[in-house]
C-alpha cells in the first residue's frame, strides 16, 4: 500500500524543483557559461576558453581582492564568533538583560546590508560623526576612517558585527542550551574553577556549533558586497576592495568585462567548495 | 552507634508557590548508607541538591561533621555525586574522567586512578569515551570518579534508574561494597522501594517534603509510623480496612478483627501484609470472596473481596484454596495488625 502510494514522491517535488533550478541553476549555468566568454553588456561574446581564468590567477589586483577578502572574513570570524560566544556567555548566566538585548541585537540584523553600510558611514564619518566627535571628548582623533587602511578595514568590521552579532549569539545560545546541566553540576562538585569547568564541559561541547558558525561567517563575509561598495568604495586604493567590489568593477565599470567578472566568481566558487568540503571531512572524524 | 556525620535541621525550600522541602530533618550516621525514598516528586532530589549546593535552602541548617554548608561553595564541601545518567563527561576518557577531580583539585596521581579501575573492573576500558561505554560501565565509571577523591559525603541520585535488573542487582552489591571499604557517609536516593530495602542501612522515607520515618528495613517494615510508609513498602502492598473500634475489635461492612484494647468508637483504619493472613477451615470475624489467583512459583498471590474491599493474600506454594468464587476465613493474629488513625499516624 505504501510502497505504491510512495513510488513517485519526486513527482511531487518538480514544481519546488522547477523553481530552484529556474532561481538558482539556471543563473549558476549561465555565469559559468558567461566566465568562458568575453561578453559584455548587450554582446554575447564569443567562446575564449580559460582566458578569463588564466588572466584572473596572473592578475594582481584579482589577488589582492581575494587575500583583502579573506582577512575581512577571518577578522568577522574572530569578532562575531568571539563576541558572539561572550554575550551568550552573559546571557546564560543573566536573566534579565536578555530578552532587552536580544531586541537590540536582533535591530540591525533585519537591516539591508546596504543600510548598515550607510549608517555606520554616518557613525564614522571623520568629520561630524558620532564616533569620532565621542573620541573627540577623550582627545583623541579625529581619526581618519576613509583614508587609512586598517582604519578602513575596521570599519567594515566594526559594521559586519553590528549586523551579525545576533546571528553567532544565537548560534551560541543554542548551543549552550542543550549542554546538560548536570555537567556543570559535576565540574562544580570535582572542585573545578570557572576556566576548567569552560574547558572541560563548556567549550568540547561547544566546538562544533563554534565551527560551523565560524565557517558561515566566514562563507558570508568574503563575498560581502553591500559593505565595502557603499561604506569605504573599496578604499583607500584598494585596501577594502573585497572579491565581490572587484568582479562588480569588472563587469559594470571600465571595460565591461562580464566574462572577466563571471570567472572571478567562479574561482571564488571553488575557493569555496574545497573549503566546504575540508570542514565537513574534518568535522566527519571528529565526530 | 556512630556519630552524626549530616544533619539537616528544619531545611525550607521553595521554588516560586511550590514548597519542595518543608522543614525537612534528617540525621545521617558517619559511614552508613542511608537510603532516602519517596514517590517522584516529594523532594528527594531537592534535598540532594541543596546538600551539595546546587540550590542553597530558603531556612534550615545544614552541617557536615560539625561544619555548616550553606553558602559553601560547591566545591568546597568534600561531597561527591553520581547522577542517574552518570554525568560522565562526554569528551573524556575513563581514565580522564577518573582523574579529573584529582586534577582538578590539583592532587593528581596516577596510582589513584589505576587503584580505583581495577576495583571497579574498568582497566580494559581506560582509552574508552563515555559514548562507548555500556550503561554499567558508564555508572561504574561515575561510581569511580566520585569515590576518588575520598569524599567526607557521597551522594546518589537514582543511579541505577536507567539499568535493567539484573545489572542493577550487581551495582547495588558493588555500592554497598564500595561504601563499606571506604566507609563514606552515604546518601542514596530511590524512588523505588524495594532497592531503598535492599540497599540501607536505614531507610528514610520522605513524602511532600518532609521525613515521615527514619528507620532500619526491618523497622520500616514492620512497624511503620504513617499509612504512607505502610503502603509504600511492600509487594503486594499492606491491605488496608476502614472501620470503628468496638469492644476490642475493629468493625467494618467487612467484618470484624480482634485487636489489643482500643478507644470504643475511634474511628480507625487497620491493616495486615499479605503474608499475615492465613485461610482457615473454622470462621473467623473476616470472611472473604476469592476472586483471582496468580501462580508465583515459590508462593501464590490471591486476590479477595470482603465486601467492597480489596484484599491481596501471599501464601506459601501448595497452600490449599477454595475455588474462585467460593469465601474464605481469614485469620490474622493480633500481633501482626497495624492500626492507624484517620489522619494516617500510627496508634
Amino acid at each position: 500500500m505504501r510502497r505504491s502510494r510512495n513510488r513517485f514522491p519526486s513527482k511531487y517535488l518538480l514544481p519546488l524543483l522547477a523553481l530552484t533550478a529556474l532561481v538558482w541553476a539556471l543563473p549558476l549555468l549561465m555565469a559559468l557559461a558567461l566566465s568562458f566568454s568575453d561578453a559584455s553588456p548587450g554582446a554575447p561574446g564569443h567562446w575564449v576558453g580559460l582566458q578569463n581564468f588564466v588572466r584572473a590567477l596572473g592578475d594582481i589586483r584579482f589577488i589582492h581582492a581575494f587575500f583583502t577578502g579573506v582577512l575581512f572574513a577571518v577578522g568577522a570570524v574572530a569578532f562575531n564568533v568571539g563576541a558572539g560566544l561572550g554575550l551568550a556567555l552573559v546571557f546564560r548566566r543573566h536573566e534579565k538583560p536578555r530578552a532587552l538585548a536580544q531586541v537590540m541585537l536582533l535591530l540591525p540584523w533585519v537591516l539591508s546590508e546596504l543600510a548598515v553600510a550607510l549608517i555606520w558611514r554616518d557613525v564614522l564619518a571623520q568629520n561630524g560623526g558620532l564616533v569620532n566627535a565621542l573620541l573627540g571628548r577623550f582627545g583623541i582623533g579625529p581619526l581618519p576612517w576613509q583614508t587609512h587602511a586598517w582604519l578602513a578595514m575596521g570599519s567594515l568590521w566594526l559594521a559586519t558585527l553590528w549586523q551579525g552579532l545576533a546571528f553567532s549569539t544565537m548560534l551560541q545560545m543554542a548551543g549552550l542550551a542543550s549542554l546538560p546541566h548536570h555537567l556543570v553540576h559535576a565540574a562544580k562538585l570535582d572542585g573545578a574553577d570557572r576556566p576548567l569547568i569552560f574547558r572541560a564541559v563548556v567549550w568540547p561541547h561547544l566546538r562544533r556549533v563554534l565551527a560551523a558558525n565560524a565557517l558561515l561567517v566566514f562563507l558570508l563575509s568574503l563575498v560581502t558586497f553591500s559593505l565595502p561598495f557603499a561604506l569605504t568604495g573599496g578604499g583607500p586604493l584598494f585596501a577594502t576592495e573585497l572579491p565581490a567590489l572587484y568582479a562588480y568593477r569588472s563587469a559594470f565599470a571600465g571595460n565591461f568585462e562580464l566574462g572577466y567578472a563571471a570567472a572571478q566568481g567562479m574561482l571564488v566558487l571553488v575557493f569555496y567548495a574545497v573549503l566546504t568540503a575540508l570542514f565537513l571531512r574534518l568535522r566527519r572524524r571528529t565526530a | 552507634m556512630n556519630e552524626i556525620a549530616l544533619v539537616m535541621r528544619e531545611v525550607v525550600k521553595r521554588f516560586g508557590a511550590a514548597t519542595a522541602l518543608d522543614r525537612f530533618t534528617l540525621d545521617v550516621r558517619s559511614g552508613e548508607l542511608l537510603a532516602l525514598v519517596g514517590p517522584s516528586g516529594s523532594g528527594k532530589s531537592t534535598a540532594l541538591h541543596t546538600i551539595v549546593g546546587l540550590h542553597d535552602p530558603d531556612a534550615g541548617e545544614i552541617t557536615l561533621h560539625g561544619n555548616g554548608l550553606v553558602g559553601v561553595a560547591p566545591g568546597a564541601r568534600d561531597v561527591a555525586m553520581v547522577w542517574q545518567d552518570g554525568a560522565l563527561y562526554p569528551h573524556l576518557t575513563v581514565h580522564d574522567n577518573l582523574a579529573f577531580p584529582l586534577k582538578a583539585r590539583g592532587k593528581w596521581g596516577e596510582k589513584a586512578v589505576t587503584h580505583m579501575a581495577e576495583r571497579l573492573d574498568l582497566l580494559d576500558l581506560l582509552d574508552r569515551l563515555p559514548g562507548e561505554l555500556s550503561g554499567g560501565e558508564r555508572q561504574r565509571t561515575a561510581l569511580g570518579r566520585a569515590l576518588i577523591r575520598k569524599p567526607k559525603l557521597f551522594l546518589l541520585d537514582e543511579p541505577l534508574s536507567s539499568l535493567d535488573l539484573p545489572l542493577r542487582e550487581r551495582l547495588r552489591t558493588l555500592i554497598r561494597e564500595l561504601v563499606r571499604e571506604t566507609s563514606v557517609t552515604t546518601v542514596y536516593v530511590t524512588h523505588d522501594q524495594a532497592e531503598a530495602m535492599a540497599v540501607g542501612d536505614r531507610v528514610a522515607v520522605i513524602r511532600a517534603g518532609r521525613v515521615v520515618q527514619a528507620a532500619t528495613p526491618r523497622e520500616i517494615y514492620e512497624k511503620p509510623v504513617h499509612e504512607f510508609v505502610a503502603r509504600f513498602f511492600g509487594n503486594p502492598p499492606m491491605n488496608l480496612l476502614d472501620g470503628c473500634i468496638e469492644d476490642g475489635h475493629v468493625v467494618g461492612e467487612w467484618g470484624r478483627l480482634a485487636i489489643d484494647g482500643g478507644e470504643n468508637g475511634r474511628t480507625v483504619r487497620v491493616g495486615f501484609r499479605p503474608e499475615h493472613a492465613a485461610i482457615t477451615g473454622e470462621p473467623t470475624g473476616l470472611a472473604a470472596t476469592l476472586r483471582r489467583v496468580e501462580y508465583q512459583g515459590h508462593e501464590t498471590i490471591a486476590m479477595l473481596l470482603a465486601r467492597d474491599a480489596e484484599l491481596r493474600l501471599r501464601l506459601p506454594d501448595g497452600e490449599a484454596l477454595p475455588n474462585i468464587g467460593d469465601d474464605a476465613n481469614l485469620r490474622i493474629d493480633r500481633g501482626n495488625l497495624h492500626l492507624f488513625s484517620a489522619d494516617g499516624a500510627r496508634l
